[in-house]
């Protein structure tokens, strides 16, 4: 919230409270003024203009508070709803009782001054004057005629003797002071009770009205009152002169009252006075009495609204403060913590809150530490599938895939990466050559077998593969069955080279048993031709001949295959050099080609055309040249015998470089347009003695894999989809 | 807050007008036939003030309020360029109040003599007393009277204001007597030059 300073002013409690203060004090004093308060008489009117202002600054104030209330609610500011309500509760509260309050002390102030007011007492005040003014005319009256007689008196003496007359006479008649005029209202003499005026040493002076009224004849009685609360009786007459034409005197007669006729006169006037006032004032005093009445009220509605705002928002804040740490700790901010104010119960609450938000903090670092350790395990476990050779698959108990490694991928010769949660069953359907992999899975799950192990054998695009499978239900955690994992091996090649050795082992056997008597059986059979020609007839000797011949030759055949199955048994002597692999490949098609001519050859391999599509600039490898060309010599025999059935028999050979695991190769890639391997062949095609040609050793794929292993090379074979047998060779290249 | 600003400057001017005016037309004190001459260290003055009072306050004086009458006198030297110099001023204030039970009008104060009380049987007579000019002497500073010389500098002026002082009312009356027209009774300042 923007807590300017001049806001924090408007808004702050200490600043409305001062106000209220003031305010309240002014309106005492005004209050105590509007009933003729001594005190505060004169400052009524600053009073009435102080609090009107204070009013209008405190109401400024107010609506300043509400206009940020409402704007807050709009804006939905947190804890603003239930600020506001509980500020209109608590304004109703004040506000209702204050109002009633206001209109029955209204009328109770109305009746009240009403009250003061009565027609006997008015009249009994009216009487009270008449009865009063009756008494002192009564005394007026008596003067009058006093002065009248004191007037003819005087008309005889003249001015100079005036003054022993008024002595005199002012003694008779017990007067206060006599006062002869000359017409123009200047003193011929005066005679006084106390002696001249000690103050102006003049007499009381009539007012210019009274002389020229007597000037014209007529008598002038009149009570007067003077300082010090006295009356006195004021009669002016005229004293003629005896003689015509005369000038015009005039007579004043004063008369202090008895002090208790005066005490009683002046507080009959007073009270008099007082009392018309006071009607006089009824109305004002109402509207005095009102405007004050309804300046407190609104005073003490606008205190009661400003104090209800200061407790909405002082009862509010620590509820909003929780509902802001609550909102906090929902959008995960769990290190909220609360300021703890005071010791009641909101205080206990956000206590409990902070403890609360704490022990969240806490848990939450705790599932993060462990979430961290299960990612590191999950990582490392991951690494350890990642890199094993065995695949690994496992299984939820609903046989939904959920783990695999990329051996497994290798091996099955699948894409799993798209299977995750998929249900076993559909990959049968995808992949109908795992049915047998799939099946002994399903077979161990159904029998709820903890751990199985078994040997299939899955036939697929790479051919027939002997796989090796370890299963065992995943162990059971919180009563949760956890699935099962399958880690399985591809065998196929130990078991090939188990029998390759196995091959081997007999190749040798073979030919150390076979081969030794071989040689005395073609002796034998040379000798017995040499010893018996002589003793048989024609028809004896040409059988005879054929006979033997055919031992011979058959030994011989005998011998060759011995010989085959001898080499290829036997240990490799490898004589290793830098060897260029396209000098090679061009020898042994030029050999072909040269060796045209060769009745045999030329039987061999006659339509064979071979197209040569070697990569320039290939690096060496290190081989043995010769066994390398035995290879090709046999690719070559292979390929003619194959294509025998073929009218335009061709034979591609290739090389290029190549990447295989991150090492590089040359690839050497013979191919044919003849029909293929056939399918049942393909699997053991580099085995001994499996051929699909009538002639042969069965020997001549056998011994190419042999070599190229030796250099530690890969043979594979495939059908090329136009058709025609493939052969890869892949050669390390020499480094 | 445009709309705002030009009501509350509208709303001033007229304020400021009307009270001008109220204060021209309803000033029911006038003064009559002002005059001045400065003689003997003291200025004299001359000219009545008309006290005529609403019916308004006649009611009020009648039924025994009574009423205080600021008398206020300035002198100024009088200054070609410049706003003239007040050198001297005097303040009189004189009550009028009806005595019911002698059915008369005392007036207490009268010019210097703030303790005189004198006694009317009308209102009239009393008012014409109380505004009388003629005669009033105010003795000027003692400073200022040596100095003083009407032939010199450009002259002298005098200023001359009565009003019904609302202050002096009860309490009850003020914010009646503020808020309406009929208690406001004031001359306004009256200046005149004062005669070589």
């Amino acid at each position: 919230m923007e807590n300017s300073g001049l806001s924090r002013y408007a808004t702050g409690i200490i600043p409305i409270s001062v106000l209220s203060v003031l305010l309240l004090s002014a309106l005492l004093m005004m209050n105590a003024a509007t009933q003729n308060s001594e005190m505060f008489g004169h400052l009524y009117s600053t009073l009435l203009v102080i609090n009107v202002l204070g009013g209008v600054l405190l109401l400024s104030l107010i609506a300043l508070n509400l206009f940020r209330l409402v704007m807050q609610y709009h804006n939905r500011v947190m804890g603003s709803r239930l600020t506001l309500r509980l500020l209109a509760m608590l304004v109703s509260v004040a506000v209702v009782p204050v109002t009633i309050v206001f209109i029955f002390s209204l009328q109770a102030i109305n009746k009240g001054i009403d009250s003061w007011f009565d027609v006997e007492i008015e009249q009994a005040m009216d009487d009270a004057l008449v009865l009063g003014r009756t008494a002192f005319d009564t005394f007026k009256d008596d003067l009058l005629a006093k002065a009248k007689i004191m007037s003819n008196e005087l008309e005889g003496s003249s001015n100079t003797v005036a003054l022993t007359a008024l002595d005199l006479l002012r003694e008779q008649y017990k007067l206060t002071e006599l006062t002869l005029y000359s017409q123009e209202g200047r003193v011929i003499a005066s005679s006084s009770e106390a002696g001249p005026d000690i103050r102006s040493l003049l007499p009381s002076q009539p007012n210019k009205t009274i002389l020229s009224q007597v000037r014209q004849g007529l008598n002038y009685a009149n009570l007067d009152p003077v300082e010090g609360g006295e009356l006195q009786l004021r009669v002016v007459v005229p004293v003629y002169g005896h003689e015509v034409g005369s000038p015009l005197r005039m007579l004043q007669v004063l008369q202090q009252l008895p002090r208790r006729y005066s005490k009683l006169g002046e507080s009959v006037q007073s009270a008099f006075a007082e009392y018309e006032k006071l009607v006089y004032l009824r109305g004002p005093l109402k509207f005095g009495f009102t405007l004050s009445l309804s300046m407190v009220a609104l005073l003490t509605m606008l205190i009661a609204v400003s104090a209800a705002i200061y407790a909405a928002r002082r009862f509010v804040s620590p509820i909003r403060d929780l509902a802001e740490g609550t909102e906090a700790v929902a959008q995960g901010h769990y290190d909220k913590q609360l300021p703890e104010q005071g010791h009641d119960e909101f205080a206990i609450l956000v206590r409990s809150f902070n403890k609360m938000t704490r022990r969240i903090k806490q848990a939450q670092s705790d599932i993060n530490k462990s979430k961290t350790e299960a990612d590191v395990q999950r990582t490392y476990l991951e690494t350890v599938l990642a890199h094993l050779s065995s695949g690994v698959l496992s299984f939820d108990k609903e046989s939904r895939l959920q783990t695999y490694n990329r051996a497994a991928e290798q091996i099955l010769g699948i894409d799993l990466s798209g299977w995750p949660a998929s249900d076993i069953s559909e990959l049968i359907e995808k992949h109908p050559d795992l049915n047998e992999f799939i099946s002994s899975l399903e077979h161990a799950v159904t029998e709820k077998r903890e751990e199985w192990q078994q040997e299939i054998v899955i036939v697929g695009a790479t051919g027939r593969r002997t796989l090796m499978l370890r299963g065992a239900a995943m162990p059971v955690v919180r009563t949760k069955k956890s699935g099962y994992v399958v880690v399985f091996d591809d065998v196929t090649t130990l078991i090939r080279a188990q029998r390759d050795a196995a091959w081997g082992e007999v190749a040798r056997r073979m030919a150390h048993e076979i081969k030794n008597p071989l040689t005395p059986i073609q002796l034998s059979a040379e000798r017995m031709q040499h010893k018996f020609k002589k003793q048989l007839n024609e028809a004896g000797q040409t059988m005879l001949e054929r006979s033997t011949r055919t031992i011979i030759d058959q030994v011989e055949s005998l011998k060759t295959m011995v010989n085959a199955f001898s080499d290829y048994a036997q240990p490799a002597k490898l004589l290793l050099q830098a060897v260029q692999i396209n000098p090679l490949v061009q020898d042994i098609a030029e050999l072909y080609g040269a060796n045209q001519e060769d009745p045999e050859q030329v039987k061999d391999v006659r339509g064979l055309t071979i197209k040569l599509d070697l990569a320039k600039d290939l690096p060496e490898i290190e081989a043995d040249p010769e066994r390398l060309k035995q290879v090709l010599h046999n690719l070559v025999l292979n390929a003619v015998h194959a294509l025998t059935e073929v009218k335009k028999p061709v034979l591609y050979l290739s090389t290029s470089k190549i990447q295989n695991g991150g090492a590089d190769y040359i690839e050497l890639k013979a191919h044919d347009n003849g029909k293929g391997f056939p399918n049942d062949v393909l699997a053991h095609l580099f085995e001994p003695y499996v051929t699909s040609k009538e002639k042969g050793t069965g020997l001549g794929l056998a011994i190419v894999k042999k070599i190229v292993e030796e250099h530690n090379g890969i043979i594979s074979a495939d059908n090329q989809q136009q058709g025609g047998a493939c052969v890869y060779i892949q050669l390390p290249v020499k480094r | 807050m445009k709309i705002n600003k030009l009501f509350l400057a509208v709303l001033f001017s007229v304020v400021v007008f009307n009270l001008n005016i109220l204060d021209t037309v309803l000033a029911d004190f006038t003064v009559i036939k002002p005059g001045a001459v400065l003689v003997n260290k003291s200025m004299e003055l001359s000219g009545q003030l008309r006290l005529d009072l609403s019916a308004k306050v006649e009611e009020a004086l009648d039924k025994g309020i009574p009423l205080a009458i600021e008398v206020e006198y300035r002198l100024f030297r009088i200054r070609k360029f410049i706003w003239d110099a007040q050198i001297a001023d005097w303040s009189f204030t004189h009550s009028i109040q009806y005595h019911a039970l002698s059915r008369q009008y005392l007036v207490r104060g009268h010019g210097l003599d703030a303790s005189s009380v004198e006694s009317f049987t009308t209102l009239q007579e009393a008012l014409i007393f109380m505004g009388t000019l003629d005669g009033l002497v105010l003795p000027l500073p003692e400073q200022l009277a040596e100095t003083i010389d009407p032939k010199n500098n450009h002259g002298y002026r005098a200023q001359v204001r009565a009003r019904l002082v609302i202050e002096s009312l009860p309490a009850p009356l003020r914010p009646v007597a503020y808020t309406s027209s009929d208690w406001r009774l004031n001359t306004g300042w009256v200046s005149w030059k004062i005669a070589d």
